[in-house]
């Protein structure tokens, strides 16, 4: 996927949304500067598909370096799907982070705040503050 | 210099420890920092967080020992003969933006204070079985700090989006539970107590944080608080055995 294409939590979570028979579906994962700042990734904690999920709420973890940090949902809806490769393939961050390293496909349930999510200009002006 | 608030707690139990250290991790999301040392009332293993619990029966002079899972990564510590830190801290505070620098903070000073104690302390450089180890001791990653080769002190990190908690232990003797470490004692003869090595380290870390440390007690909320958190996380098997 084109990071042009992409909204972004501040947390630096990215979610590309794309229309269906259903309503809208988000495709989730972590961003490039996160990647890059988390270094060597060790493990990481999935949602269980069905789960329910608030905007902002943590829906998993990762481990980088002996640091545990928490990844939080830019939408609110349910889990329709998780990248369950990602488990024994975290390299994938590192070389697909757009692409084969998304993390959930969730079924968007309450649009508000989405309008509150960054485009890629202001999140890479974000990430250029933080760097 | 911004203000940050100082516990120098009396030796608990694992389960009561990890509750403290989160409860003042949830305080710091809201703003507030703390440094804390502690000890350990009996010889306790705690897991790193994505570790497996049935993993520590590949270490079995452990295996009689209370065990309670971190909130924080990186590999088992066995706590017997060690002081321990833990540092929460808003994540709006510049030394919170970057782990490595947070890592860095704490095993830096230690090292110059270990220093003015005899003990030659080195910053590790070369990663070592970084993550094929059951104890965290026998893992070196760059950062931790290593004396004659062997790991004396090392830190994990939970990281939420409005605050960070670091916690790390430095083993002043080697425990009957975990006899393949060497401590301090072990390794340099010098016989440092905790007491000691805090009241050095403190200004050294006042320096490296840009804190002033105000000492202090638990609150009675936090107290309130903590129980819940001990009782329904780190006291119960669905939190321990989770993995």
């Amino acid at each position: 996927m084109n990071p042009a294409d992409l909204k972004f939590n501040k947390t630096h979570e990215w979610v590309h949304l794309e229309a269906s028979e259903d309503g809208k579906i988000a495709t989730i994962g972590i961003s490039q500067f996160a990647v890059e700042q988390l270094t060597d990734l060790v493990y990481i904690g999935l949602p269980e598909v069905g789960r329910t999920l608030a905007a902002g709420e943590s829906f998993g973890e990762i481990e980088s370096v002996k640091a545990v940090s928490d990844l939080y949902s830019p939408v609110s809806g349910d889990v329709l799907e998780v990248n369950s490769t990602l488990s024994d393939n975290l390299e994938v961050f590192s070389e697909d982070p757009y692409g084969a390293g998304w993390i959930m496909k969730v079924k968007v349930t309450d649009e508000s705040g989405i309008d509150q999510l960054l485009d890629e200009a202001t999140y890479a002006k974000q990430c250029a503050e933080e760097g | 210099m911004t203000e940050c608030r100082l516990l120098n707690d009396a030796p608990s139990s694992g389960c009561w420890n990890m509750a403290v250290d989160q409860v003042l991790l949830e305080n710091a999301s809201a703003g507030r920092s703390t440094l804390r040392f502690y000890q350990w009332e009996s010889p306790t293993l705690s897991l790193g967080y994505f570790q497996h619990y049935s993993d520590r029966q590949q270490h079995s002079t452990s295996l009689s020992c209370p065990c309670v899972r971190r909130a924080s990564g990186g590999g088992a510590i066995l706590h017997d003969y060690e002081l321990t830190y833990s540092y929460a801290t808003p994540s709006e505070s510049r030394v919170a933006e970057q782990q490595a620098e947070l890592y860095d903070a704490f095993h830096e000073s230690l090292i110059n204070v270990l220093k003015d104690f005899g003990v030659d302390a080195i910053r590790c450089e070369t990663p070592q079985n970084a993550k094929s180890k059951f104890l965290c001791f026998q893992r070196h990653t760059i950062g931790d700090v290593l004396l004659d080769n062997h790991k004396i002190t090392g830190s994990a990190q939970r990281r939420f989006q409005q605050g960070t908690l670091q916690h790390g232990s430095i083993l002043l003797r080697q425990s009957t539970a975990a006899p393949e470490l060497p401590g301090i004692y072990e390794l340099t003869g010098i016989d440092l107590t905790a007491e000691a090595l805090i009241q050095a380290w403190l200004p050294r870390l006042s320096s490296k944080l840009q804190s002033d440390f105000v000492g202090a007690q638990l609150s009675s909320n936090e107290a309130e608080r903590i129980k819940i958190v001990r009782q329904d996380k780190f006291g119960s098997h669905r939190w321990n055995q989770k993995k």
